[in-house]
């Protein structure tokens, strides 16, 4: 596809998020007229109740959920080039239950991580960090795809262990908060702390960008790759590095959400039939975006009538979906 | 040109002693041998897979084993025995990804070189299929493709694994022609392993046979000693 | 010709025991039950008949017959809800109980000293107790929750001689409608008259309380943010009608429904903007409140406000709470008027 064509799609697609962001900040139970939402952003009273109900509930959910949505999207996609499966997504190296496991040491065990200063997101962030570092040097010791994809899910499945045990062992109180962790939501991120999110991931980003031509060659598999002069440990280190940064920081900030690392990069794929990653790349930000903006609307609409926690929609479209590609794929 | 002194290749126990080998430009050499025999493992020495037992391999004076990636990817290009083909990739993208060592960071190649890649899907009779998916097209097609993507890292030296194992005979005929054609015009060293020991005589390529871990240089293979290379 | 003769007297004997065995509902002028909606008690000569509906029918469930053939009180119990065991405890019978669900939610001291002891034997976690280790345990009858319909295998149970009892305290909407299932526990343990004792002293308390509250004033918010939801307790509901009889305004009193409201934090907020008192949020400090729950600074009551919950000694909460629903009126009470802080009996306040 041409440069001009690939810019074109680009302006669409973010034509089409900026629509679908305003369509999201205007959903929800009480409705927000216009001119509040104006004042609140261009003129905004912390003292007026309604301004911050709509900068802390509602601007902050809508940027959450673009953040959330796009960093989830581009992660899946590297990890599903750098696996060369179609499958992948960005939890099965164990990055979240890397987090899950801090998260989980940080409320439930008797043990202080860092004081009280250090709080949920940074407990998530560490953990997420660790299980990356972790990876990294495994990835130095196994040679190939299969025996890394294998250690990620047994680093997984110990951290998995490791945490329900702690959930035995705690006290209500505490297991409650990990439970409500766990389920995932948008809404729990401050309008200050949106600054640190939307920087870290935009450092993913460019980290991904940056490997665009790499990762081109990538789908070649890894032996070909190597032939035609990838220098794949490098290569690998930094993808796991940009997938660390973007799924952590919304693991973090947004507890698990699933699906969305895994059915977006497909749809993506499908949709613009290429493999030219610097488009994949934008257009899997856009696509991750409206997909997760589109599933809250839609959660945030039928909310008094039926509330639908945000993972249980997200695996509900998001499952099916999986299931017809690879029915397509066995053909 | 390749040049092997005092090798053993294998990966544990020693399979093929070579003494001294220089293989040269222009021309096209067959390995052949019974399998098991150490064919492929000659081929992976060759790309520096598999780490010699002892002694050395030379491409163009460089030893191959100590050689950077994207250094060694200058001077050797290897074609497998079959791509299956990648879906949504084009075989023009695929080819060009032959030249990713000087793609741009948005990985868009300088004019002279996208204007070869055009060169060689002509060459190779691919024009009418540069915008199809890889996986769309047929396996001799892909064969050749592959073959292109190859001659698009400009390497003195190709290397290909049974490269007419999967093809019907009308094919590996076209194939073995082109890979002659190919190592003449462009003065490349190429060297592949094969079964279709009929067709490498028809196109006079120079035999490396891979016997009792030897190797034995034929100019010219008789066809009644075909089996005896077989044992 | 005798085989015939035997086998037609056997089967008359057999219809004329189970015709015995046959109760009739009982009729509302024989219900000794004032508030409860589910349990009905009525006292015959020679024995007692419990009759259990089905909340979610309204139909009669099951009848049970204590003494003249049927339970015998004073039977080994298995109690699987905290509550029970809090209506055990006030009827001093605590030794009857051989079996509980999972000993490491009991706060009972005697329980619990029994467990260690050896002569209790705890379900942990299991979903679906094995029919065999319950006759273990030794257990005449089970009492338990009936949240998912029968007990696992009951009819098995009730083959070999033991009593399965749903009790459906957990669905009372009146406070005292709750406490009086320790009628139950009474005949079941041979104190009836220590439990009708006991059941006319928390009502007197209770309706005491509720006279000398003031009607109104403080305005209530109860619950806390689960996910992207706010559990709170709908208008109709048990924890509606405490806060309403201790003399708050609970912020969604007007509410249908006699379980939970699932609410968007956001409405919360702004539904609670003049909310003075936040009531069981879950958490017994502010740290750890809003460690959780971030946004929860938005509630004016967590910043200009005071917060009040048990959670400092869930077990006591949920084991007492059935059966002193009085206590935690006084509690209730105290803390609308801000008044007589020092002693909250279930209570505690968030800081």
């Amino acid at each position: 596809m041409s440069v001009t064509k690939q810019i074109g799609w680009l302006i669409i697609g973010l034509l089409a998020l900026f629509g679908a962001a305003c369509l999201h900040v205007l959903s929800g139970e009480t409705a927000v007229s216009l001119g509040v939402m104006k004042d609140a952003i261009f003129q905004y009273d912390p003292s007026v109740m309604d301004h911050v109900l709509f900068r802390e509930f509602r601007l902050s959910r809508t940027l959450t959920a673009i953040l959330a949505g796009s960093s989830l999207a581009l992660s899946g996609m590297l990890m599903q080039t750098l696996f060369n499966n179609p499958l992948a997504g960005p939890y099965i190296l164990g990055i979240n239950s890397g987090a899950s496991l801090f998260v989980g040491l940080l409320l439930m065990s008797g043990i202080s991580i860092g004081g009280a200063q250090l709080g949920i997101v940074g407990a998530a962030l560490v953990g997420a960090f660790v299980s990356c570092i972790f990876m990294i040097g495994l990835s130095g010791y196994l040679r190939n795809q299969i025996s890394l994809l294998l250690a990620g899910m047994m680093f997984g499945s110990f951290t998995s262990a490791i945490v329900s045990i702690l959930q035995q062992l705690s006290g209500a109180e505490a297991l409650k908060a990990f439970t409500m962790w766990s389920m995932g939501t948008l809404q729990q991120v401050s309008f200050e702390e949106l600054y640190i999110f939307a920087g870290t991931v935009s450092v993913g980003i460019l980290l991904a960008f940056s490997m665009g031509k790499y990762l081109n060659v990538l789908v070649l598999g890894e032996k070909p790759a190597r032939l035609l002069g990838v220098n794949i440990v490098r290569t690998r280190i930094i993808i796991l590095i940009a997938v660390a940064i973007l799924a952590g920081v919304t693991t973090a900030f947004c507890g698990p959400i699933a699906f969305v690392g895994m059915a977006v990069p497909n749809l993506t794929r499908l949709v613009f039939k290429t493999q030219q990653h610097h488009l994949l790349i934008g257009m899997n930000l856009i696509i991750g975006a409206l997909f997760v903006l589109i599933c809250d609307a839609l959660i945030l609409n039928w909310a008094p009538v039926l509330p639908i926690p945000l993972n249980a929609f997200t695996s509900l479209i998001g499952a099916p979906f999986v299931l017809l590609i690879l029915m397509r794929r066995v053909r | 040109m390749i040049e092997i002194s005092h090798a053993i290749v294998g990966h544990q126990r020693p399979l093929i002693e070579i003494e001294d080998l220089v293989l040269e430009k222009g021309k096209v050499y067959a390995i052949i041998g019974r399998n098991g025999g150490g064919k492929s493992t000659l081929l992976n020495s060759l790309l520096g897979h598999v780490p010699l037992i002892s002694g050395n391999m030379k491409i163009d004076g460089m030893d191959v084993h100590s050689l950077r990636r994207s250094i060694l990817a200058k001077h050797v290009a290897f074609v497998a025995s079959k791509f299956d083909g990648i879906e949504y990739l084009k075989v023009r993208e695929y080819i060009s990804l032959g030249k990713f060592g000087s793609s741009s960071i948005l990985g868009q190649l300088p004019k002279e070189e996208a204007e070869h890649v055009e060169q060689l899907l002509e060459e190779l009779s691919l024009l009418p299929l540069a915008g199809k998916f890889t996986d769309r097209i047929s396996d001799g097609e892909r064969q050749l493709a592959a073959v292109a993507r190859a001659l698009a890292q400009d390497t003195p030296v190709l290397l290909l694994d049974e490269p007419t194992a999967f093809l019907d005979y009308k094919n590996k005929k076209r194939m073995m022609e082109k890979l002659v054609e190919i190592a003449e015009q462009k003065n490349k060293c190429i060297v592949l392993s094969t079964h279709d020991l009929e067709l490498a005589m028809d196109n006079s390529l120079i035999f490396l046979a891979v016997h009792r871990g030897r190797l034995e240089v034929i100019e010219r293979l008789e066809k009644e000693r075909f089996s005896y290379y077989f044992e | 010709m005798k085989f015939w003769f035997f086998s037609f007297l056997w089967l008359f004997l057999l219809s004329a025991c189970s015709e015995e065995q046959k109760l009739t509902p009982i009729d509302n002028k024989d219900n000794i039950c004032r508030y409860s909606k589910w349990l009905r008690i009525a006292e015959f000569p020679t024995y007692t008949q419990i009759d259990i509906l089905n909340p979610s029918t309204n139909e009669l469930l099951q009848t049970i017959k204590i003494g003249d053939g049927g339970i015998i009180p004073g039977a080994t119990l298995a109690t699987f809800s905290s509550t029970h065991i809090g209506m055990l405890a006030e009827l001093n019978s605590l030794e009857k109980v051989v079996a509980v669900q999972d000993i490491q939610y009991v706060y009972n001291e005697i329980l619990r000293n029994s467990f260690n002891a050896g002569r209790i034997t705890s379900f942990g976690n299991e979903g679906s107790p094995d029919a065999e280790r319950i006759v273990k345990s030794g257990a005449k009858v089970i009492i338990h929750s009936a949240y998912a319909g029968p007990f696992p295998n009951e009819k098995k149970l009730n083959e070999i001689g033991i009593t399965c009892i749903s009790n459906f305290d957990w669905s009372e909407t009146h406070p005292l409608g709750k406490a009086e299932w320790l009628l139950l526990f009474g005949y079941l343990t041979g104190k009836k008259d220590l439990a009708k004792e006991k059941f006319k002293a928390i009502e007197t308390a209770y309706l005491a309380t509720f006279k000398n509250s003031t009607k109104g004033n403080e305005r209530i918010i109860s619950g806390n943010v689960y996910g992207d939801f706010w559990d709170t307790p709908a208008g109709e509901s048990y924890h509606a009608q405490l806060i309403a009889d201790a003399g708050g305004s609970y912020v969604y009193a007007q509410t249908k429904g006699i379980g939970s409201l699932s609410l968007a934090l956001e409405k919360v907020v702004k539904d609670a903007e003049n909310a003075t008192i936040w009531l069981n949020p879950g958490f017994s400090t502010k740290e750890s409140l809003i460690r959780a729950n971030p946004k929860a600074k938005f509630i004016k009551a967590f910043t200009t406000g005071k917060i009040y919950c048990y959670t400092h000694d869930a077990n006591k909460f949920w084991e007492m709470n059935a059966v002193q629903p009085h206590l935690i009126l006084e509690d209730y009470r105290r803390i609308f008027t801000q008044q007589d802080l020092e002693n909250l009996y279930f209570y505690r306040e968030v800081l």
